[in-house]
Formats: C-alpha cells, structure tokens, sequence
C-alpha cells in the first residue's frame, strides 16, 4: 500500500478529481475542513485544497536500472535517493555528479508540478520552494504559504487503518539511504520491496 | 466448486501527461484529457532470429534489438489542456504568453447576485464593449461573468454585470481581494524541435498495469471535427522507455467543457461568406516526422529529434459550384484549361467557449491547394460534397509559421 502525505494544490485553475480510480481523503476549503479524513474523491478541487497522495506523486521516485542489463532494475524509493555504495565517486572523492548518477543507471522521478507536499508547522519552507523549483512549471510556494489554510498543521483525528498520516521529510537529491539488496549482491528475496521494473518492459515494482 | 476469474474492465483506464523539464527525468503527470475510443499503448519489439551451426535445422534463439513506445491519444481537449498539447505538439519555447489585459482585484467582497463589483484598477476597462471576466479564478469561487464596461470611479471602481450574464447578476459570492482577470493569451507557433514529455497509460489500475513512459514527443497530431460535433484532437507519440507503477495517479480532470464544431467562425481563402459557410468537415494534420532511428548502447532509444514538419489540410464543403475546382486545376475562378498555376488560400478558425472567454483560434497564412475533387453525381439526389486538400506552406519563407495556434483561457503562465 503506496503511503500517503498531504499534499497542497497549486494549480492555476479548478480541477475535478476522479471518484473511478480509488478512494481519495483530504481537506476543501470550500467545506471548511480542519482534519484530511473526509471523502474528496469525485469533487472539484481548488488551489489551496488539501490531498492526501501518495509519497511518490508529491516527492517524486527514484529507480535504478542496471546499465549493462543482467539484473533487474529497482525502485529504490521516494525522492530523490542513491544507494550506499554510489555516496561518492572514488575517483574524484566528491559525491557524483546528477548525470554521472543517471549513467550509472539511476532514474529520478519528478513529482507532479501542481502539487506541493504541506509542511508543518515550524518547518521551513526553503526547501521546499527549491523542490518546486526542480519540478519546473509549478507555481513557487509563497502565494500557498500566505494562504496555508489552518489544517495545514494538524494531523488527522481518526485516520483510516490503511492510511499513514505523517509528513515525509524532504530528501536532497542523492541522499544516502538503505537500498534494497540488489540481484549480484544478495541472492535472498527482499520481502519489503520486491521489484522487478527494467528498460525491457517487464512488469510488477511492489512495495 | 468452479472458480471464477476476475476480468476488468476495458474502461478502467486513464491517460495521464506532464511536461518534462530535462530529457531523462520523468516527472509524475497532472494533466490527465479525458480519453476516447482510439487510444492506445503500444510496445513494439524488434527481434533478431539467432541461426547457429549446431548440425540442426532449428532456431537456435531469438534477441530483442529494439524496444520502443507508441501512444495515440484520442481526446476532446478543453481550453487548459488545448494550449498544453499545443505546446506539446509546436516545441520548445512555442508559446508566446501574454498577461491578462485585465488583472486586478476585488477592492470588497461581492455577494451572489451582486449587480456589480469594486476594483483596484481600471486599465482594460475602459471601453463600452461587453467583456468576460473570470473572477477568483483558482479558488472554489471561481466564477467566469460578462461584465459591462467602463469602469466608474477614481478608485477603487465599480464594474457592472452585463444583463446579459445570469440576469445581470453574479452567480457566486468573492472574497475581497480576490483576483479579476480577462483571459491570458497564448500564441502558440510551431519551432525547431519539441520538449519531452512523461505518459502514463493504467490499463486497469493495479489490478491490471500502469505503465510510464519517459521522454515521449509527438509524432503528429490531427485536430479535426465534423458538423455537430467536437473539436477532437488525435495525438500519436513515440516514448523512449517505461517503468510500472506501484499505485494510481490521483487523477484530476480540467472541470471546463469541450469546444462545439457550431460555435466556430471561419475565415476561409479570406472570406467569411460563400464557401467560408458551407464547411462541414475539417482537419488540420501536423506531421513532426520525428529521427526515430537514434539507439545506441541501450535496448530502447537515445533521443528523440523532429524532422521536416508538415501541416495537411482537410476540408469538406457542401458543393456550391465549380469555383475550386476552376481554381485548383485550370488557373482561377475563370479558367478554362490546365494550368501550372497553385491556388493559395488561407485559414482563420476560431472556436469559442459558451463563456465567450475560453477560445482558442488556428491561423494558417498561406495554404497550397492540392486537390479539389469533383463531387460524383449520385442517384439519390442529396447535396454534392466535395473533398478540399491543401498544405501550409512558408511562401518561400515569408511565413514566420505553417500554424498559428491562440488560445486564451485561466492558464497565467507560458506551457
């Protein structure tokens, strides 16, 4: 089950979102809503309303896949991430440069430009404008912090079972995380992240 | 106990775009036409047969050389999607975004049914012309209205609603503050190469597959439509590789409508009368004729780059008499024999909104007329048709453009 963050709307015009492909919870405006728990799915949506998306369509994804081709490509997680052993470039003991990253088969994903992750209270928002920057077309975050609706900061009362409430802290790109085991180095199965999505077109990344 | 299989259905599905900022780089899309019957996904393989010496007459084994992505996209577009495809479809930098002549702000809150609204300034509301507004556009309160100018006052300065909106009256309440803004204009013309773009296909959400493919460019595009129909816009794209998602975009709709092919003026070989009424069918094709061809180290291509564009069109016009046929084949409207000469004319098409502020206009400066086909008489007596084909040209690179397209709607920013 993909994890879910709320998710501002920034969008320069009003949009209907779809009731055929899953439930959606989040807050409207035009409902006064102080808590994400309620059904949006289905309603129209305008700048300033909350949704909550999953991590990846907000913060983006990243998948590697092998440049030679001989192990299947992984979905390393959400954000911008690298795995341990591409933390630095050996030769020029320097962190890799963004294309040399993606030479050595990382993929990063952008998040969609129309929404921006909510911060919490106390955060600063910097870094997030300079996410928003990075998924070019978007609008920059000052208008939305102005007219962060008070919902912003507060979590929700009663989630359902199947959600995660909670904010993802932004990534920089090329954080260093815990990637999953890769083919050639670890023969035994990764439970929690089994995947399988290479340049060849084949199917399923599961989390 | 028989068991049952799970089939899903062939509507289950979304089309999903978002423009992408750098090649290589997908980005999660927020754009998502509704589609129509016609769209497709499709993965094309070019393998190798693998023949080997080992003493047998079989195939030893079979490679893949080639991977790649197709997708058609057939769909209504409304008035923020147009400029996006459009956009997609001209290249990069196409879009020549200007600011609403009209930008500025509610001096007090208006209630509904409010006859009139307080603004902070008057520039763009001078003349005595009505004028479509939209109000808090973005928020919930977004309201599109027809208001009659000048604007009265030293400032702040009232503004009335035109009678003929609603009664005279808002529909909505807005908030003091809130913005009010005439359309923004974007003139979109076609340029040397395109952006690249993200699709996402779901074939049945994650019961089925949703499939992303990065760095997708538009092969061609037909925007075409028939007598009481809808402007229906036929893309085809070539992506470069994919990726399977885990889970479903949060899919979001444009909430405007479709334009109707009734609500289309025609300017047609510079006249807006004779055959310029009598139109009952039209396409213009764009062709982008895309190096396909690009692979090197990797299963599915390396890049993308447009070829020598093309912009065919289409018309069918109710047969009035023989004027185009005398102009295409023997000279001019009087000829008598045949000629080398090739007929030009030109386009000017715009449809609008019921809101009179979403429009969006295709301008062709010069058109060479190729075939006027002489209508077949036919026993049952209904009205000749007669098929019309001509290509933009650059006139000899007089023309800045083969295809102009201007839209104006509630999208403050270039594509």
């Amino acid at each position: 089950m993909a994890q879910l963050i709320p998710a501002r709307y920034i969008g320069d015009y009003p949009v209907h979102l779809s009731s055929e492909h899953g439930k959606r919870h989040g807050a409207r405006l035009a409902e006064g809503h102080t808590t994400y728990d309620h059904r949006i799915d289905g309603k129209v949506i305008s700048k300033g309303d909350i949704v909550l998306m999953p991590a990846e369509d907000v913060l983006g994804q990243t998948f590697w896949h092998d440049p030679a081709h001989n192990q299947p490509s992984l979905r390393i997680g959400v954000g911008h991430v690298i795995m341990p052993q591409h933390a630095v470039n050996p030769v020029a003991n320097a962190p890799y440069s963004r294309e040399e990253l993606q030479a050595l088969g990382y993929e990063f994903h952008m998040g969609r430009p129309d929404f921006e992750p909510v911060v919490p209270d106390g955060e600063a928002p910097a870094a997030n404008n300079a996410r928003i920057g990075k998924n070019s077309g978007s609008k920059a975050s000052a208008t939305a912090a102005t007219t962060q609706p008070a919902p912003a900061a507060e979590q929700p009362q009663e989630m359902p079972d199947a959600y995660v409430s909670g904010y993802f802290a932004d990534v920089e790109p090329a954080a260093v995380v815990d990637a999953p085991a890769t083919a050639a180095s670890d023969t035994a199965t990764d439970t929690a992240n089994t995947a399988a999505a290479s340049d060849d077109g084949a199917a399923t990344v599961k989390e | 106990m028989p068991t049952l299989i799970v089939p899903i259905r062939s509507d289950r599905a979304y089309v999903g775009v978002a423009k992408q900022t750098v090649g290589g780089t997908p980005v999660t899309p927020n754009m998502f036409p509704r589609w129509v019957d016609g769209s497709a996904l499709q993965l094309d393989v070019k393998a190798e047969d693998v023949w080997e010496g080992d003493g047998s007459r079989r195939l030893s084994s079979i490679i893949k050389n080639l991977q790649e992505v197709k997708i058609k996209h057939v769909f209504m577009p409304r008035p923020n999607e147009i400029g996006f495809f459009e956009a997609m479809a001209m290249g990069n930098g196409s879009d020549a975004y200007t600011a609403p002549a009209v930008n500025t702000t509610l001096s007090s809150a208006s209630l509904a049914n409010a006859t009139s609204i307080s603004v902070g300034a008057n520039t763009g509301l001078t003349g005595s012309t009505n004028i479509s507004l939209v109000l808090s556009a973005g928020t919930a309160r977004e309201e599109i209205a027809v208001f009659l100018p000048p604007a009265t006052g030293a400032g702040p300065y009232v503004l009335n609603v035109a009678s003929t909106y609603n009664g005279g009256k808002l529909l909505y309440a807005h908030s003091s503050g809130d913005t009010v803004q005439s359309a923004s204009s974007h003139v979109i013309t076609d340029q040397t190469d395109g952006n690249y773009y993200t699709y996402e296909v779901s074939l049945g959400d994650t019961a089925g597959i949703i499939v992303r493919v990065r760095d997708c460019k538009c092969v061609s595009v037909k925007r075409s439509a028939k007598a009481g129909g809808i402007l229906t816009y036929e893309l085809e794209l070539q992506g470069i590789a994919c990726t399977v998602q885990a889970s479903a975009a949060t899919v979001t709709y444009d909430t405007h409508g479709y334009f109707l092919y009734d609500s289309g003026v025609w300017t047609l070989d510079g006249g807006t009368t004779g055959y310029a009424l009598a139109v009952d069918s039209f396409d213009i094709e764009q062709k982008n004729n895309p190096d396909t061809s690009i692979q090197t180290e990797s299963l599915v291509l390396a890049a993308i780059i447009y070829g020598n564009l093309s912009v065919d069109v289409g018309i069918s016009v109710i047969y009035l008499d023989g004027s185009y046929i005398s102009k295409v084949y023997f000279g001019g409207a009087t000829g008598t024999a045949d000629s080398q000469t090739i007929y030009q004319g030109n386009l000017t098409l715009t449809f609008t909104l019921a809101d009179n502020f979403n429009s969006v206009t295709y301008n062709i400066l010069t058109l060479d007329y190729t075939k006027a086909e002489p209508p077949a008489p036919k026993k049952d007596g209904k009205a000749f048709r007669q098929p019309l084909s001509a290509t933009s040209v650059s006139n000899f690179s007089q023309n800045p453009y083969l295809l102009q397209t201007t839209v104006n709607n509630t999208t403050f920013s270039a594509y």
